[in-house]
């Protein structure tokens, strides 16, 4: 049975315009993915790609053009989703003359929480968060990687289904950035379903199932991460149990088993998602107008065109 | 006109609205905010009905259009063509407000009263299409209401509230009060019985300035700066009515600026109390007057031809009063006259305060350190009085020349058994005073007759002067109702005051709010001037909310200077409201585009325009520049309606029906600004 999908946009775009009416950029053009319930997705791309766009278009921050956007099945501009829904802007745009604990009473007073429940949450988040001790200074003197933390705090105090999160490891110390890696996961395992855009490709591979990535508003890529990272044009044998020569090289497999070792694994090797980002954006830039196209498509487009 | 006290004088050339008003004032609202209503509403539909039928939910969501809203511009259309059509077949005018509008030139006193409610065909008309087209752009707007969360709304005042005290505004207000601090006579030197009027008007202003500019700043900033800082970002993915952030702003800044000036008013309260206050200062000004007031009207012998006497312009430029001749064979009169009596009139003792103050207008020199001398006469309708007929003779008669025979018969006899024999019956009610036998006989009387007259009363220019009524005249008034006297002739008063002046050469200047009747003795007291003080401060307070709503409302759209401009300029023009309605209907030599030709032709601004098409052309756009003017005006805000200020300095009771009803004109003001901000805010891409 096919998980639910909490994410859902129709062919969403986004076009500014200027003063006069003109069309100034597009920013996303034409958009349709399905995110569903319980995964981690990331979407890439370059500055100016569409990433924050497509979020804002999500969160009901931007109207969008053409093409529509849908949150567990809302139409985006719905305020009732916004319930179930928990966002990390990319910077910590919160109150700076509120303290932790007023910043999160505050968001918690948003939602209707009762004070019982808001009190008891905002403690529980200080200290997930780990800045119990820093409670009561106001948010001016945090540091930029303190800020991030409590605006995660503030994200997560209406214990959401689904979690928005723009850049989150963005201005965190490397240990930092394994905590909030942790914790997307420790999300994932408690069910909920995580969209989060990120410039850090290692975090993203390290944390996401599947991402989508933007150029110039276009989507250009959409997947599971590991078949992404595949290397579909080369095959990667390990072996054990000799020595690599060159004649080793030469005759790969036949050489394995010839020589009495024994064949352990056999597929394609894997890239990095940083190379295959990289090669994405050459390509993109390369062939303007060039398109993600769904499996089904492809094979229609192959068909057609042969 | 302004409301500040001219020569400490209260000026009434506005009546205040009081709960008898509102049914009228609620048709007014109706029938210009459902104006600016009904062009919102088509506008919102015709942008809605742009968008194609395949458009995205979303969009839908946004600015959908329900059956409900299409029948209420249906019916609203309706309304407005027939108001039209009604125009131009010149039927069912607007007999009851239109006349007041229409009727003054520039510069002429008009008393400003609140509008009647009109059952002619062409106010209904007019009504009923504001009331759909109300009706129709606010259903979306009660709709988001019905969504909105208290607890939301107030965490969205407190964050206003922190914001604006921890941004230090609180000392910077502190900055500028200390100044106020101060014994003001010792930078107003003036008159001591002035001392607390100066000291009232300039905590009043300081006040003033301090508490509107602060509002305007912090309300018209909010918004945008809550976009520029991209706060609104982690607000707006809450569940959060976007109303609800318009909402939480003007309550957050009400409430901050509200502690605000109850501390301001306290503190100046508690000054004025510990501060040794000149005794003829608290004569005037530490009392809470509540006055009955009537309405005035001249006459004169010439009424007996059929003319009219409307007082005597002495040509001063401010002509809020109107003058009588003093002389004993003068038959002109100022008369007041009080359609009803009040049940409380005169049922605690024997007699009744009348206060007055008049201007008096020297013809001679006079004598030096003697006013003029006055005649007040009251009657009720019982005792109705006629002009004389002869040029010399300046006393005016009873209408049944019996009737008066029998009081004159009656009064001698009371003023024998009352043991004044062998008096002057006159002398005797001359110098009767409340509380002795003599003033036994005079109410008796009075009670009888309906009729009492004060001879010889000296007044003074600009002084508060004082008689004592006996009661028994409204008690006579109270024993039945005034008969009509035909078809179309108004119901006669209840009871009448005529004033005339004897002294020779001097003429006299009356306004309506100069001569009142008291409910009772005002005694000077720290209580009921401090009652007084505090209610002159709701007066302030609704100024402040206004200011408030309208920054916040333009803080939805503008940027903060522009929305700070907005709200300045709409408030400031409050104060100018009359000169922008004689602007608005045409009262001044023209309007700007003839002002340009006359400029640009070296001609006198009293010039007569001729027929060239630049001037028929200039003359054209005036008309439409006086439309245009017309419409605005309804969005300017009626500022001097929440003005207590000179009451308060007068010494007047500011009664609390009409802080109620400040308080009904500011909701009602503010309502069509909101729902305005409703859809602005809901139109808005913030992270555009």
């Amino acid at each position: 049975m096919a998980a639910e999908v909490v994410v859902e946009t129709r062919n969403l775009t986004k076009v500014y315009r200027d003063f006069w009416g003109r069309r100034k950029k597009v920013a996303l053009n034409a958009l349709d993915l399905q995110i569903h319930k319980g995964e981690i997705f990331g979407l890439l791309g370059p500055n100016g790609s569409g990433k924050t766009t497509t979020i804002k278009l999500l969160l009901g921050l931007l109207f969008p053009t053409n093409g529509d956007a849908f949150v567990f099945g809302e139409p985006a501009a719905k305020v009732e989703k916004n319930e179930r829904i928990g966002y990390l802007p990319e910077e910590s745009y919160l109150y700076r003359f509120l303290n932790a604990e007023e910043t999160l009473d505050f968001y918690g007073r948003l939602f209707d929480i009762p004070s019982d429940v808001r009190r008891k949450r905002a403690a529980e988040l200080i200290e997930l968060v780990d800045l119990a001790r820093d409670k009561k200074r106001i948010l001016r003197e945090y540091s930029k990687g303190m800020r991030q933390r409590i605006g995660l705090a503030q994200a997560l105090i209406n214990d959401p289904d689904l979690v928005i999160l723009d850049e989150p490891t963005s201005g965190l110390d490397p240990l930092g950035t394994r905590w909030m890696k942790d914790l997307i996961l420790d999300l994932k395992r408690k069910g909920k379903t995580v969209l989060m855009c990120s410039h850090r490709l290692d975090d993203v591979q390290d944390v996401c199932d599947r991402i989508a990535i933007l150029y110039g508003g276009d989507l250009q890529e959409l997947g599971a991460v590991d078949r992404l990272v595949e290397d579909q044009k080369r095959l990667e044998i390990r072996a054990s149990g000799v020595n690599l020569t060159d004649d080793l090289k030469r005759e790969l497999t036949a050489v394995v088993e010839k020589h009495g070792g024994k064949l352990e694994t056999f597929g394609h090797p894997t890239t990095t998602l940083e190379d295959l980002f990289l090669r994405i954006v050459e390509e993109s830039k390369a062939r303007p107008g060039r398109r993600f196209l769904p499996p089904a498509e492809t094979a229609t487009a192959t068909t057609a065109s042969s | 006109m302004s409301s500040l006290p001219l020569f400490g004088l209260l000026i009434l050339d506005r009546e205040h609205a009081a709960p008898v008003h509102f049914l009228g004032l609620f048709q007014a609202w109706l029938q210009d905010a459902g104006g600016f209503a009904a062009l919102g509403l088509l506008a919102y539909i015709a942008y809605a009905l742009r968008t194609p039928p395949e458009q995205a939910e979303s969009a839908k969501h946004r600015s959908g259009v329900n059956s409900w809203m299409l029948l209420m511009a249906v019916l609203a259309t309706l309304c407005y063509a027939g108001y039209f059509a009604l125009i131009l077949t010149g039927k069912g005018r607007d007999t009851v407000n239109l006349a007041q509008y229409m009727q003054a030139g520039p510069g002429t006193y008009v008393k400003h009263e609140p509008p009647q409610f009109a059952t002619d065909y062409q106010p209904l008309v007019l009504t009923l299409g504001g009331l759909f087209a109300l009706l129709g752009i606010g259903q979306p707007f009660a709709a988001s209401l019905a969504r909105i969360r208290f607890r939301r709304i107030w965490a969205l005042t407190i964050l206003g509230f922190k914001e604006a005290v921890r941004s230090r505004l609180f000392w910077v207000f502190l900055f500028f009060l200390i100044p106020v601090l101060f014994p003001t006579h010792w930078f107003y030197p003036g008159k001591a019985e002035d001392q607390l009027r100066t000291t009232i008007g300039v905590t009043g202003f300081v006040s003033m300035v301090l508490l509107l500019l602060s509002a305007g700043l912090l309300a018209a900033f909010s918004i945008p700066n809550d976009i520029k800082n991209q706060n609104i970002y982690t607000v707006l993915t809450k569940p959060v009515e976007r109303f609800e952030i318009v909402l939480g702003r003007f309550f957050g800044y009400g409430f901050l600026l509200s502690i605000a000036l109850v501390g301001m008013t306290t503190i100046g309260w508690l000054f004025i109390f510990s501060t040794k206050v000149d005794e003829s200062a608290a004569s005037e000004s530490y009392l809470a007057r509540d006055p009955v007031r009537g309405t005035l009207e001249f006459r004169s012998r010439r009424e007996l031809r059929g003319e009219r006497f409307e007082g005597t312009n002495v040509g001063r430029e401010f002509d809020y009063r109107r003058y009588i001749a003093g002389d004993p064979s003068s038959s002109q009169r100022a008369v007041w006259h009080y359609a009803s009596v009040p049940s409380s009139l005169g049922k605690n003792g024997d007699s009744v305060p009348c206060e007055f103050t008049f201007d008096i207008f020297r013809m001679t020199k006079g004598e030096e350190n003697r006013g003029v001398d006055m005649t007040i006469r009251v009657v009720t309708w019982q005792t109705p009085q006629i002009p004389p007929r002869d040029q010399g003779d300046g006393t005016w008669r009873w209408a049944d020349p019996a009737r008066q025979k029998a009081y004159e018969d009656d009064l001698k006899k009371a003023v024998e058994e009352a043991g004044f024999a062998g008096q002057n019956p006159a002398a005797v009610v001359a110098g009767a005073r409340p509380g002795t036998p003599a003033w036994k006989v005079v109410n008796d009387l009075a009670k009888k007759y309906g009729y009492y007259e004060f001879a010889g009363k000296e007044v003074f220019d600009y002084q508060f002067s004082k008689i004592a009524v006996p009661s028994g005249i409204f008690e006579n008034a109270r024993e039945g109702y005034p008969p009509k006297l035909g078809e179309n002739e108004p119901t006669p008063p209840m009871v009448s005051v005529f004033v005339n002046c004897t002294t020779r050469g001097q003429m006299v200047g009356m306004a309506e709010g100069d001569l009142y009747f008291l409910r009772s003795e005002p005694v000077p007291s720290h209580w009921a001037f401090a009652q007084n003080y505090f209610k002159s401060a709701f007066g302030l307070w609704c100024r402040m909310m206004l200011v408030i709503g309208l920054a916040v409302t333009c803080s939805t759209y503008f940027a903060g200077v522009i929305g700070f401009l907005i709200t300045a300029a709409l408030y400031l023009g409050g104060y100018f409201s009359e000169h922008i309605a004689d602007v608005a209907k045409g009262s001044y030599l023209g309007g700007p585009f003839k002002a340009m030709n006359q400029l640009l032709e070296a001609k006198a601004p009293t010039a007569q325009m001729g027929d060239t098409p630049v001037e028929k052309a200039a003359l054209t756009l005036d008309t439409g520049f006086s439309w245009l003017v017309r419409r605005v005006i309804n969005l300017i805000p009626d500022i001097d309606a929440f003005t207590w200020t000179s009451f308060l300095s007068e010494g007047f009771n500011i009664p609390p029906a009409y802080l109620l009803m400040n308080l009904a004109v500011l909701v009602g003001y503010l309502l069509p600004w909101f729902i305005l901000a409703f859809y602005l805010m809901r139109s808005r891409e913030v992270a555009a």
